[in-house]
């Protein structure tokens, strides 16, 4: 069962919670020092400069051409893999369409 | 109901600051969904983490990639079934005495990345056994990442609600095996304090560094909440024994990565002086909890091993609860072992064996076992099936589920193998059968 809370525990929390969305907005308010986006290591990702099969990352939907990653850092081979490939189906009906015209 | 009231106020405050900043709105799904990848990129089998689920969580849950637009919410459903091989007189009220089909949990999450450097993790939790909602586990951090001199140096702090919840690997308290048990079935009355006596009844801050992508280093302290609080919080504090001022808690851990294999030892800690039972005047207890914990990972394509283990020795100056005739003894020693292995096939299969046991110095009055003494050990075996570990349906690819069937043997229950409570139960009556759908979309 629950039990009810008394009004200074009320008062209490409310106080904190009020409190709290004060920090909160005044940290949103602060602007952070231009720190970079934080990525993860080609280590953990077991990043590797060229492809797994068909799988390559210029066909993944996190590469960022010519050679950047929005999750792994560093540089990337636009041939290189790692196992956060997902493709990226737009940049594989171009590449289909580019391969049908030749 | 003025308890609820409060908690739906924090619930929707804690919606409002995390889910509605104007400038992050596009940003703040929860992580499959914030990322764009599938559960198999951080999750060998949710909810073990692998390498890179690991910096995702270190990195203060930022990183992004998908284009999700839509809120930052997460639900997850744990519908249950437990037998114990003897049944249960006078088990949960309102459950029959065997073969017991429940809701075990319902629970919301939200959270994600709130700014470049400041994510959450936030649960709140409906307990189907005891019908009640309450903030479930909570770690929120701030972390940046700077290279100096040909190093990388990620660091950060984290507010949470349970010392070992923002641990990232899956060896201690918070995240170790088994993953999910049986809210029905009966277990060993002794643990360490570490082993989760304070979750979500204190709150936590400490400060971490990652260097090299290899050397972690983490120190804290935890303080308890006081007890009008947590009752807003949902919990009930009734015999709770807060900590007495500030626990430090410590992590220490190194992870050397190479190729398809992943490697952590590491050691961890807690300490405290507590008032045994919320009862002033007698002066308190003090416990120290140091464990030590190795986990290895073969990360195949689709072959996945994981093996953890970890061990923690308990020192626990009980010379305020022997005043007090809580305890026999004026010191007690516990040692609490957890051991198992994984093998997961192509992020969909898994097979787990594991070893728990827990063994220290008797004490009738402080674990009020039959025996006196609080040894206990058992095996547990684990398969599970993960259909959408690679995506879920088109009609919503965050979908997965853990369908498992889990079987616990114990060996010794509460220091005995044989009646274990003075009127004939075997440990082996303890024996648990339990299967679960964990749902999560």
């Amino acid at each position: 069962m629950i039990q009810s809370a008394s009004p200074l525990a009320r008062r209490l929390l409310l106080r904190r919670l009020f409190g709290a969305v004060g920090a909160s907005t005044l940290s949103y308010s602060v602007p952070f020092s231009a720190a970079a986006v934080i990525k993860i290591s080609q280590k953990s990702v077991a990043y590797q400069d060229h492809p797994e099969g068909d799988k390559r990352c210029d066909k993944c939907m996190q590469f960022q051409p010519p050679n950047g990653c929005k999750m792994v850092d560093g540089s990337i081979s636009p041939n290189g893999y790692c196992r956060l490939f997902v493709l990226n189906k737009q940049a594989a009906m171009r590449t289909k369409a580019l391969a049908s015209t030749v | 109901m003025r308890s609820r009231r409060l908690t739906t106020i924090l619930v929707l405050t804690a919606i409002l600051v995390i889910g509605l900043d104007p400038r992050r709105a596009n940003t703040l799904p929860l992580y499959a969904r914030q990322t764009g990848q599938p559960c198999a990129t951080c999750h060998t089998a949710f909810l073990e983490l692998t390498p890179f689920g690991r910096r995702f969580k270190l990195g203060g849950y930022t990183l992004d990639g998908g284009d999700w637009k839509g809120p930052p919410f997460a639900v997850m459903l744990q519908p249950t079934f437990t037998n114990t091989q003897t049944a249960q007189p006078g088990g949960a009220a309102g459950f029959g005495v065997n073969n017991n089909f429940v809701l075990q949990q319902a629970s919301l999450f939200t959270g994600g990345k709130i700014t470049d450097n400041l994510g959450a993790f936030i649960q709140g939790t409906y307990d189907g056994v005891d019908h009640r909602f309450a903030w479930d586990n909570t770690d929120i951090r701030l972390a940046k990442q700077v290279n100096v001199d040909g190093h990388t140096l990620l660091w950060g702090a984290t507010v949470n609600n349970n010392p070992t919840v923002q641990d990232v690997w899956n060896t201690i308290p918070a995240w170790s095996f088994p993953f999910i048990s049986s809210r029905l079935a009966p277990m060993p009355t002794a643990s360490t304090f570490i082993e989760q006596v304070y979750a979500q009844q204190v709150a936590g801050f400490s400060g971490y560094s990652f260097l090299d992508d290899t050397f972690y280093l983490e120190f804290g302290g935890y303080w308890s909440l006081g007890t009008n609080t947590q009752r807003a919080l949902g919990i009930i504090p009734t015999g709770e024994s807060p900590i007495d001022g500030i626990a430090p808690y410590w992590r220490v851990a190194a992870e050397p990565i190479w190729g398809k294999n992943a490697w952590e030892i590491g050691t961890f800690g807690l300490a405290s002086k507590v008032v045994p039972m919320g009862i002033v005047g007698t002066g308190t207890d003090s416990f120290t909890d140091i464990g030590i914990d190795t986990q290895y990972q073969y990360l195949g394509d689709p072959h996945t091993v994981t093996a953890r283990l970890a061990w923690i020795h308990e020192n626990h100056n009980t010379s305020a609860s022997q005043t007090l005739g809580l305890a026999d003894n004026s010191n007690n020693q516990l040692r609490s072992l957890n051991a198992s292995v994984s093998y997961i096939y192509d992020s969909t299969w898994s097979l787990t064996a594991g070893r728990v046991s827990v063994g220290g110095t008797a004490d009738a009055t402080l674990y009020g076992t039959f025996t006196g003494s609080p040894n206990s050990a058992g095996y547990i075996f684990e398969l599970a099936y993960l259909p959408f570990s690679h995506g879920g349906p088109s009609f919503w690819p965050w979908l997965n589920f853990r369908i498992g069937l889990q079987y616990t043997h114990w060996n010794k229950f509460d220091g005995a193998t044989t009646n274990i409570d003075g009127m004939g139960r075997n440990a082996s009556g303890n024996n648990t059968f339990f299967a679960y759908i964990w749902t999560m979309f």
